[in-house]
């Protein structure tokens, strides 16, 4: 699914390419699960680094914390659950269906800088947010220069540990 | 350009430049997947708006014309490097026109875990009503 452009005033013509998408959306969907040619990730998220932390970050829409579970075995975090529809309504009251259901899973590799001990998660507004912390001796550290005195003692380096990139 | 032309040539007028996206206040917005059914009082319309907090939703009733707007905030601070991106953080609006059957007056809505569920009430005067027949000459 790809933003449109939505321009407040001209609702008709916003209607008609809102349309548009959307048939061209559905019928790519369709293509490409028919033809093989690589279906897209479900549900699509996104992986953020901050200097003390990564966050995995999935929309979920309706997912609460106890229709959720999260595993970590061996560097590997799946995050798994299962949308179930509404109960007890007949299928044939539909109109209109666009909202997805059933079971989903996602897997990423953790990489080897992450503290597996310290990862937690939250659900909000049907936002599912994974904070996987780093290891304390993998995070930006700085060393303190003395303005030394003697020149005999060799000069302290300014150093800090440089993050190496885990894409 | 205009002016600089012949003004016996009647040339149609020059289409205006785009404007900026950010000046003419256009906006790239998702169009939430939704699923409307029938249930015996009407019609339940249920989207998908996930991290729309319930406070940023404006649902909006004017000339039979629901317009559903939700805007959207991400966890993420702003000095986080974007490693891997299938998905990005774009408002919600769908707007519909609304049928007379529906009573627009006893809409209800309910937000809860990024998911909004209107119930659209079927107008009384939809509804099946007796007529009653007089016999009899009138006097």
């Amino acid at each position: 699914m790809n933003p449109w452009m939505w321009r407040p005033g001209a609702a008709s013509l916003g209607d008609l390419e809102r349309q548009m998408s959307h048939l061209l959306d559905f019928t790519f969907d369709l293509v490409q699960r028919h033809l093989f040619l690589g279906a897209k990730p479900h549900p699509a998220g996104n992986l953020y680094e901050m200097d003390s932390e990564f966050c995995l970050l999935i929309p979920l829409p309706g997912v609460t914390a106890d229709r959720l579970d999260i595993q970590i075995v061996d560097n590997t975090l799946t995050v798994r659950g299962e949308r179930q529809p509404p109960a007890s309504v007949p299928e044939d009251s539909y109109r209109r269906q666009e909202r997805w259901h059933g079971p989903w899973s996602r897997t990423l590799e953790l990489p080897p800088r992450v503290d597996v001990s310290q990862i937690s998660a939250s659900v909000e507004n049907g936002l599912l947010l994974v904070r996987l912390p780093k290891l304390p001796q993998m995070q930006p550290q700085r060393v303190a220069i003395h303005v030394g005195s003697s020149h005999a003692t060799p000069a302290k380096v300014r150093t800090e540990v440089v993050e190496r990139n885990g894409r | 350009m205009t002016a600089s032309q012949p003004t016996g040539n009647p040339t149609p007028a020059p289409a205006p430049a785009p404007a900026p996206a950010a000046a003419s206040g256009h906006v790239f917005v998702y169009s939430p997947a939704l699923d409307i059914r029938e249930s015996p009082e009407g019609l339940v319309l249920e989207a998908d708006l996930p991290g729309v907090a319930p406070e940023n939703l404006h649902l909006v009733v004017e000339n039979n014309v629901l317009r559903i707007y939700g805007k959207v905030s991400w966890p993420i601070p702003g000095d986080a490097r974007l490693l891997y991106e299938e998905v990005q953080p774009a408002d919600f609006f769908r707007s519909f026109i609304l049928s007379d059957e529906v009573d627009t007056d006893r809409i209800e809505a309910d937000f809860q875990d990024g998911v909004l569920r209107l119930s659209l009430p079927r107008a009384a005067k939809t509804l099946p009503r007796k007529i009653e027949v007089r016999s009899g000459r009138p006097t």
